[in-house]
């Protein structure tokens, strides 16, 4: 398999979006860091009768919320970043993995043509779609890497 | 039994041993997975034993930092049901391959799965021995040409599912080294069944058994040559989710969905039926007929072997007392043997093997060709990455302090170090997200001493960026320190660094190949 021609053609919908959660406008902030804790989930997708409207992630609570107790119980609406960047489902990993390290951004919400989201592009799912290319190189490999010996073992 | 545990990271589990397996070889990766999964466990590392037999497979207890036992060839299971039935507290790992339980150790198998003792027990197929060098094995298809069956291996193989079903086992499922996420569900099921969970694992052997089950694994064809199982839900597979099994009569069929067949056609998984029949029938489902199911084949309850024996062995010392053994002893006819002659001294002789071309060397390669990107993103070393230079604080900082400076210089984490600049901990927003956040804690009060992560694991310039990509993809570290030769930091590896990376190196003149 070769990762170039993969990374030119397969696009973002092949790469796991599942590491988001979705919350309601009118949920409070502590409401959604439970649900973010949780579920082990650093971003929340934040909806309005089903259309996205904002994005809430663990980078802006350690920015925003973590010293501001008062904040907590604010909808989240007031506290998140409205009208997030997204991006178009159709678009190649690679274009998607430049736009990104351009960007602070860590997460991006996925639509379709008709803008329905269809999921959550993070870092990660990239890293992990890359190394899933290479399990023998990157998986098969010591717990560090100066445990190889020189010389396997023989009976 | 550890009273209380503390909470254990990946590294707790990582012994000290050089792991002597070759480079690329599928057990890297079942390690890599077991001190994952174990840390979420929440059992104490000094009541875990790993057990294992002879084989490369069984060199696993060596590698992990829990209690371990390298035993006999195929005797693993055996020693493993005498600690539990000693300590049945203990939590056991049984660690075997294909030839060390399904050759030698056959019977050894058979008899602590129908026993159902308390433990778990993992088997590497590599469908060969490899630590012999490659001869065929129980698990070898009729047909292998190996070293000791050159003209192709004359025997009907096994298949390791339907030989444990046969033996009456609780537990049984298949999982594969290159599906890491998929074994780490398995290992976290064979752990919290009670009885003996039986898995066995695809392994790749690169050396003598290279690609045995690619039909498996290769992305562009492992999702029509394979079933991943669900309770509950009907057998469906393909690329395009478009295929399923449908039972006719007494055979399993490959059916295509639409055109008058529909999901409730199909047969549907569940792993806790009592007779195991439907199991076994799953288990038969084997390449390239049929799609070769993953997943837990059975997972049923039964009365566990040594808890019913200890139970005996109470009942017994309350209806008739503690035994003697002395007495027991000398309750029949004994006698002396008289002493013989001295034994003949036996003289040692070592012979010098040659260490070197042991296995071939795969890393040759020509020096003068150009390096290709995915030799770059792969193997050249970390120095090669721009790095950004990591912020620096010490433990008593406090966590007040660490988001203002994080907020300040705009870093996802800071590294902690002492006195002498050494790398202590990483306390990152990862750690605020999870430990801090919505809870009711004075961020002036406390240091993040409590709240880092100490002592993590870090990565050298010389290291190959291989090792980031393997650190993040199958642990999820999000940031890996940099350190020099002395453990001080010197850089700051991160996702975003390794995205910017791939970014640069693949050029967008491509050709399909
Ligand atoms: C009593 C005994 N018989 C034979 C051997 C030689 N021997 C060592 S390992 C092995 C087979 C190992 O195969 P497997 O269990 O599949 O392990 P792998 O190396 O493939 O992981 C054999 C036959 C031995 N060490 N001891
Ligand atoms: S011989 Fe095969 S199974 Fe053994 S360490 Fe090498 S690659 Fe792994
Ligand atoms: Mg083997």
């Amino acid at each position: 398999m070769n990762l170039n021609y993969s990374l030119h053609n397969d696009t973002v919908k092949h790469v796991d979006l599942s590491f988001y959660v979705e919350v309601q406008k009118d949920n409070r902030v502590n409401q959604v860091i439970a649900k973010m804790q949780t579920s082990q989930r650093k971003c929340a997708l934040v909806m309005d009768q089903g259309k996205l409207i904002g994005i809430f992630t663990a980078h802006d609570i350690a920015r925003r919320v973590i010293d501001q107790s008062e904040a907590l119980n604010e909808p989240i609406e007031t506290i998140m970043t409205p009208d997030p960047l997204t991006l178009k489902s159709d678009i190649t990993l690679i274009e998607a993995i430049r736009f990104m390290s351009d960007k602070p951004h860590r997460y991006m919400p996925v639509v379709d043509a008709e803008g329905r989201v269809l999921g959550t592009l993070t870092h990660y799912a990239i890293i992990k779609y890359m190394s899933d290319h290479f399990p023998e190189e990157i998986y098969n490999l010591p717990p560090t890497p100066d445990h190889f010996a020189s010389t396997r073992d023989g009976a | 039994m550890a009273d209380a545990i503390e909470t254990l990271t990946r590294k707790d589990f990582v012994s000290d041993q050089e792991v002597r397996w070759c480079p690329g070889c599928g057990d890297y990766a079942i390690l890599a997975q077991m001190q994952r999964v174990l840390p979420e466990m929440g059992i104490a590392r000094e009541d875990m034993v790993f057990i294992s037999g002879i084989g490369c497979s069984s060199r696993f207890p060596y590698y992990m930092n829990t209690y371990g036992l390298h035993t006999i060839h195929g005797r693993a299971a055996t020693v493993a049901t005498g600690l539990k039935v000693a300590n049945p507290d203990l939590h056991v790992w049984v660690i075997t391959g294909d030839g060390d339980s399904l050759s030698i150790g056959g019977n050894h198998l058979l008899h602590v799965l129908r026993r159902n003792v308390d433990l778990n027990i993992i088997l590497f197929n590599n469908a060969i021995y490899g630590l012999t060098k490659g001869q065929y094995s129980p698990t070898s298809p009729p047909g292998t040409r190996t070293y000791s069956s050159p003209m192709g291996s004359v025997e009907q193989d096994f298949n390791a599912i339907s030989v444990a079903l046969a033996a009456e086992a609780t537990f049984v499922a298949r999982s594969v080294d290159r599906n890491t996420k998929h074994m780490a569900e398995i290992l976290k099921r064979a752990t919290e069944h009670r009885g003996t969970s039986f898995v066995e694992i695809y392994q790749n052997c690169n050396i003598y058994n290279d690609g045995a089950w690619f039909f498996a694994t290769q992305a562009d064809v492992k999702d029509d040559q394979t079933v991943i199982l669900e309770h509950g839900q009907p057998i469906i597979f393909g690329k395009d989710r478009d295929k399923g099994i449908r039972i006719n009569g007494l055979s399993p069929e490959v059916v295509t969905l639409g055109n008058g067949v529909s999901e409730s056609d199909l047969l549907a998984h569940d792993e806790t039926l009592d007779n195991p029949a439907h199991a076994y029938l799953l288990s038969r489902l084997t390449h390239p007929d049929y799609p070769v199911p993953f997943g837990v084949f059975r997972c049923v309850e039964r009365p566990i072997y040594e808890e019913q024996i200890v139970a005996q062995g109470r009942q017994a010392v309350e209806e008739r007392g503690a035994g003697d053994l002395n007495a027991l002893y000398h309750a029949t006819d004994t006698w002396i043997v008289p002493e013989g002659p001295d034994a003949e001294t036996v003289q040692e002789i070592h012979e010098e093997l040659p260490t070197s071309n042991i296995i071939p060397d795969i890393d040759q390669e020509d020096p003068m060709a150009p390096r290709t990107a995915l030799q770059q993103l792969l193997y050249d070393p970390i120095s090669s990455l721009d790095l950004p230079a990591p912020e620096c604080v010490s433990a008593d900082t406090s966590v007040a302090d660490a988001v203002e400076t994080m907020r300040s210089k705009n870093m996802g984490c800071l590294l902690v170090v002492d006195k002498q600049g050494l790398l202590r901990g990483i306390f990152a927003q990862g750690d605020l997200f999870e430990k801090v956040a919505g809870r009711d804690i004075d961020l002036k009060k406390i240091t993040i001493d409590s709240l880092m992560t100490k002592d993590p694991t870090a990565l050298k310039t010389s290291d190959p960026i291989g090792h980031l990509l393997h650190l993040m993809s199958l642990h999820g570290f999000r940031h890996i320190p940099i350190v020099d030769p002395d453990g001080r930091p010197v850089g700051l590896a991160s996702f975003k660094v390794m995205l910017k990376f791939t970014g640069g190196l693949f050029s967008d003149d491509i050709s399909p190949n």
